[in-house]
């Protein structure tokens, strides 16, 4: 039998589906993007590999990290920045547009105050659009934006 | 080494070297992307060997590293030359890859783009601030088909994984990186030359036996030392059977066969096959690459 990463569990298919579901509830993200890949699961953090990764024998490997850290759970499902802006594309839902100026706020780091949607979020924790281009994560609530850019991506200057 | 040539080979080291960006297509296109570059106001010059790869030929308004762009992972900030060794062993979609010695993670991000995400890059590093490094780049450039692992490169047979193909992008003098840091000078000597050797020696040598029968893999260095290049290929030839070195051909990319006789010591006539970069072939870093089949 092949080891696996000992504190690591990697989720079991209802276990997926009931993630995909959580995620296309909140995002709105089909569970055809998401499926193709393999999840494992720490405490409350969640993290996305490939099916090669998990199909090889790493009992002689001294791991450091696997895959990509996707998300992590506390109430809701709080998507990582690095999972937002690579599966961002797919969300339909629980999306906050900022403009220009707001966005450049926003990726230095600042929490941001007046922010009006029109979309009504499912959950505090909305995913940060500006045109195109799908940010990270922010909490949202009362019309204020909490920053949640991790300290070492965020643009000091423009 | 070069004869007459020394002299133009001086003259490009005193050149500062031209700034270049691998497009990540696992988050953008190519065009979407250099023409939103273009539009901060960047010349971008196509590198002819790579389809994705572009020199910067000017200074915008805004600093590269300031732009959403980067920010987004949409590009990563890589010199020309290296990205030759993930083009040399051409890691396809599904496969197994060993990348030896990973960190900063160029080339592994650049093997993960080629692969579509698919498949594993067993990503290694032997020391903790690089791996930081390492993890940051392949976090920011959405790759999801790595493991990164802090292991003596030189132990990494120690796995039970068969690889389909490794890279070795060895820890080497970095004598051709001179145009982008002159500190490499500082840290030259023969000692340094003749110790890297001894480790580039142990991580081929162990590492071979990690590779699937008909797997390939590349060894590099950004340095034009033969102790450290053409020495490290003769001796890995010598201690295993079966490996034969192949031909390198890129379209674009001017490279001189490798060098059969230094300083009294004869290496395998093989190395031939292995390509030599100097920085006035194409105003880039000077790089040893040899592609080595095993039977």
């Amino acid at each position: 039998m092949q080891k696996r990463p000992s504190a690591l569990k990697i989720l079991n298919t209802r276990e997926k589906k009931d993630l995909f579901k959580e995620i296309n509830e909140q995002y709105g993200i089909e569970k055809s993007i998401l499926d193709k890949y393999e999840y494992l699961e720490r405490s409350d953090k969640i993290w996305l590999t490939t099916r090669c990764a998990l199909s090889k024998d790493l009992s002689d490997l001294k791991m450091e990290g696997i895959g990509m850290l996707f998300a992590r759970r506390s109430a809701t499902l709080k998507l990582t920045t690095n999972a937002i802006q690579l599966f961002g594309k797919h969300a339909t839902k629980n999306i906050l547009e900022l403009d220009n100026a707001d966005a450049q706020n926003y990726l230095r780091g600042l929490d941001l105050e007046n922010i009006s949607s029109r979309e009504k979020f499912i959950s505090s924790y909305v995913i940060v659009k500006f045109g195109n281009d799908y940010l990270g994560c922010a909490i949202y609530k009362d019309n204020r934006v909490k920053n949640q850019l991790p300290k070492q991506r965020r643009i000091k200057k423009f | 080494m070069l004869g007459r040539e020394n002299k133009t080979y001086l003259k490009y080291c005193k050149i500062p070297l031209r700034r270049a960006i691998r497009i990540n297509t696992l988050k953008a296109t190519v065009s979407e992307c250099t023409q939103r570059l273009k539009d901060h106001g960047f010349i971008l010059k196509p590198i002819p060997w790579t389809r994705h790869g572009f020199w910067i030929e000017n200074k915008a308004d805004i600093a590269l590293g300031n732009t959403l762009e980067h920010f987004l992972g949409y590009f990563y900030v890589q010199e020309a030359s290296s990205m030759i060794p993930p083009l040399v062993l051409d890691p396809k979609k599904y496969e197994t890859i060993l990348d030896t010695c990973a960190a900063p993670g160029s080339k592994t991000t650049q093997m993960a783009e080629m692969m579509e995400n698919t498949g594993l890059i067993i990503a290694n590093d032997s020391n903790m601030s690089r791996i930081k490094a390492l993890r940051y780049n392949l976090d920011k450039s959405g790759i999801i088909n790595t493991i990164v692992t802090r292991m003596d490169a030189a132990k990494l047979n120690k796995s039970h994984i068969q690889f389909d193909k490794i890279l070795i992008d060895a820890p080497c003098s970095a004598e051709g990186t001179i145009r982008k840091d002159w500190k490499v000078l500082s840290r030259w000597s023969e000692t340094l030359i003749h110790g890297l050797s001894r480790l580039q020696k142990h991580i081929t040598t162990n590492a071979i036996h990690c590779l699937k029968p008909g797997g390939t893999m590349v060894y590099s260095t950004c340095t034009l030392a033969p102790e450290e290049n053409e020495e490290v290929i003769t001796n890995l030839l010598d201690k295993v059977k079966g490996l034969t070195v192949e031909k390198i051909t890129l379209d674009g990319l001017k490279t001189r066969p490798g060098i059969e006789e230094w300083q009294g010591r004869q290496y395998t006539e093989q190395v031939k096959n292995c390509a030599r970069i100097y920085p006035q072939d194409n105003d880039s870093e000077g790089f040893f690459v040899a592609k080595i089949k095993k039977e």
